[in-house]
């Protein structure tokens, strides 16, 4: 496989590289000829003053013809000496040559047999080298965009089409931070971007990219890209996005009927009704209320499954969740004489809020429902170094030791909870377990049967 | 008197919705689907309309746009129904320019009674499609 017929498009010139052999040779014959006319130099003084010794004293040495003799050969001895010496370095660049032709051989083949996309670039991000699959990804010849810089032949957008800026793009974060790391530590910066290219002839192609820098000898020698197609996926997304969809209504709205129906009746639109006739509905209404929140449920766990509710990031008061809190479930609180308590100290903190809301909502919700009545639940957050803690302890049942570890499976409901509480989905923590994940958090909670428990969500802070 | 179009293809909700307005002393058109809406605007044009979302022949978000794109009706408080509970869902109804969204299932039927007195009382600033 020759260099000009590879499948791996890069830069032909390899700077720096070992001088090549005809120059070695050069180099050396010319120092040889040097060192011998030096020596020949001084030869030719000493020769003089036996010249001139011979012709004071009147007697013949044979001093000349040995040392022209000596020094000839030791030439000769030289020059086969630098000769084989020659040889044997020359030989050794040769082997090195083939087994590195044979490595970059292999390593083209595996390149061009994933599926991935791949852009290699300089240090200021200009383009070094591009295989087969990147180039029909990103509608670019090799021999059209090497050279070029790869953020200004193919620009980014995001899903709604706004243009991603330049120092927001993956590989200007690898390229400048990646000089930042270097002094201290081998810190991997390696950078990922979900976006949309925008390919030559100006369609848009959804690609999933991770930039990583190319570190050699402590220097930033460029950055290698590896992209990845994901239309199908976004496909995919939009398929399940349209089922979800699809399956909240159709199973919301005969729910929703049958409550707005017994309501009207309640209220006695449709003429007077006797005790048992309230008691009957007030039955009906509730058990529809419970299929209502299985629903709910059920619908929410699809959602984060799918990943369809992304994840934001604001600054948030703690303050502010904690009042959300006592606003939905205040009042579930007050009907069982259970009191809240919020903690006083406030804290801002950078997270997604719905899902820290959430997570804590259901810990409240628990909390509530899994103590007995005329009790206090305890809402609080402190602060340490690295993380924000919030807590939710209650004087409630607790959860048994042997159960404890399947506490975040989905549908899993502890034998003392299901006792004490008929109706719950079993899908509360599972939903906040995951819910956590999906934000950095993690949680954790203490427990005794029969006194309480207290659960904990960490959110590390930076 | 207050007059109100309901935008609803459930014909169970309808009637809930009916019973109740009515017995609030309000009259009220009903559209079942996506077209019918425009023939019920014309005959009798509301104080407010209670728009559902999902709908045979016309959805309720393209409803909504031409609704906010006519000059006759851009002014009617909208308030929508629906059983998508979606985040975007919801933006996306705002953006187009309605003034209030329930998610049916999770609220009381009062409740939506006496938001729509709300604003029929002028409660509410009208809002206008960007």
């Amino acid at each position: 496989m020759s260099l000009n017929s590879t499948p791996l498009k890069e830069l032909r010139q390899v700077k720096g590289d070992a001088f090549s052999n005809k120059t070695i040779t050069s180099i050396f014959i010319g120092i040889l000829v040097i060192v011998a006319t030096f020596l020949s130099l001084s030869f030719s003084r000493v020769i003089e003053m036996f010249v001139v010794e011979q012709r004071v004293t009147g007697e013949t040495s044979t001093f000349v013809r040995d040392m022209q003799l000596t020094l000839w050969g030791t030439m000769f001895i030289l020059a086969v000496l630098m000769y084989f010496f020659i040889r044997a370095i020359y030989r050794h660049q040769e082997q090195l040559l083939s087994k590195k032709l044979e490595e970059k051989a292999m390593d083209e083949a595996i390149l061009e047999s994933i599926g991935e996309g791949m852009i290699a670039t300089d240090g200021s991000g200009n383009i070094i080298a591009i295989n087969n699959a990147a180039e029909d990804m990103l509608g670019w010849s090799g021999e059209d965009i090497i050279g070029k810089n790869f953020i200004d032949v193919v620009p980014a957008t995001d899903d709604s089409g706004e243009y991603i800026p330049k120092e927001k793009r993956a590989i200007s974060y690898v390229l400048i931070n990646s000089m930042k790391a270097i002094p201290d530590s081998i810190h991997y910066v390696a950078m990922p971007e979900e976006v949309q290219y925008v390919r030559k002839d100006g369609t848009h192609i959804p690609i999933s990219a991770t930039m990583n820098p190319i570190i050699l000898n402590k220097i930033l020698i460029g950055a290698v890209g590896i992209l990845r197609d994901v239309s199908r996926e976004k496909e995919l997304e939009e398929t399940r996005r349209d089922l979800l969809s699809l399956a909240s209504h159709q199973l919301r709205t005969p729910l929703s009927g049958v409550k707005w129906l017994i309501e009207t009746l309640k209220k006695g639109l449709k003429g007077p009704l006797n005790k048992e006739q309230e008691e009957y509905l007030d039955e009906i209404y509730k058990i529809n209320d419970r299929m209502n929140s299985l629903v709910q449920d059920m619908l929410s766990v699809l959602r984060m499954e799918s990943g369809v509710t992304p994840i934001k990031k604001d600054n948030v008061s703690t303050k502010v969740i904690f009042d959300a809190i006592n606003e939905i479930l205040g009042a579930a609180a007050s009907g069982r004489n259970i009191t809240l308590h919020f903690s006083d100290e406030h804290f801002t903190i950078e997270t997604d809020a719905t899902f820290l809301r959430n997570i804590l909502e259901s810990f409240v919700s628990n909390a509530i429902t899994y103590s007995p009545n005329d009790t206090a639940v305890y809402i609080s957050v402190r602060k340490s170094p690295t993380e924000l803690v919030f807590a939710v302890k209650d004087s409630g049942i607790g959860i048994p030791p042997d159960e404890q570890s399947r506490l975040f499976e989905r549908f899993y409901r502890a034998s003392n909870a299901k006792t004490f509480n008929t109706h719950g989905t079993g899908l509360g923590l599972y939903i906040a377990g995951f819910l956590a994940k999906k934000i950095g958090a993690h949680i954790t909670f203490e427990t005794e049967v029969n006194k309480g428990s207290t659960f904990y969500v960490h959110i590390p802070q930076h | 008197m207050n007059h109100i179009l309901i935008v609803e293809d459930e014909e169970f909700l309808v009637r809930a919705l009916k019973d109740n307005l009515t017995t609030e002393k309000y009259s009220v058109s009903v559209a079942m689907d996506g077209e019918a809406v425009f023939d019920e605007l014309k005959k009798k044009k509301p104080d407010l309309i209670l728009l559902d979302l999902m709908l045979p022949k016309k959805n309720g978000f393209d409803v909504l746009k031409e609704v906010r794109q006519s000059p006759e009706w851009q002014l009617i408080p909208v308030i929508i129904l629906s059983n998508l509970g979606e985040d975007s869902e919801i933006k996306r109804a705002l953006d187009l320019g309605a003034n209030d969204y329930f998610v049916k299932s999770q609220h009381p039927i009062q409740e939506i009674i006496e938001k729509v007195s709300e604003y029929l009382k002028g409660e509410h600033t009208q809002k206008l499609h960007s």
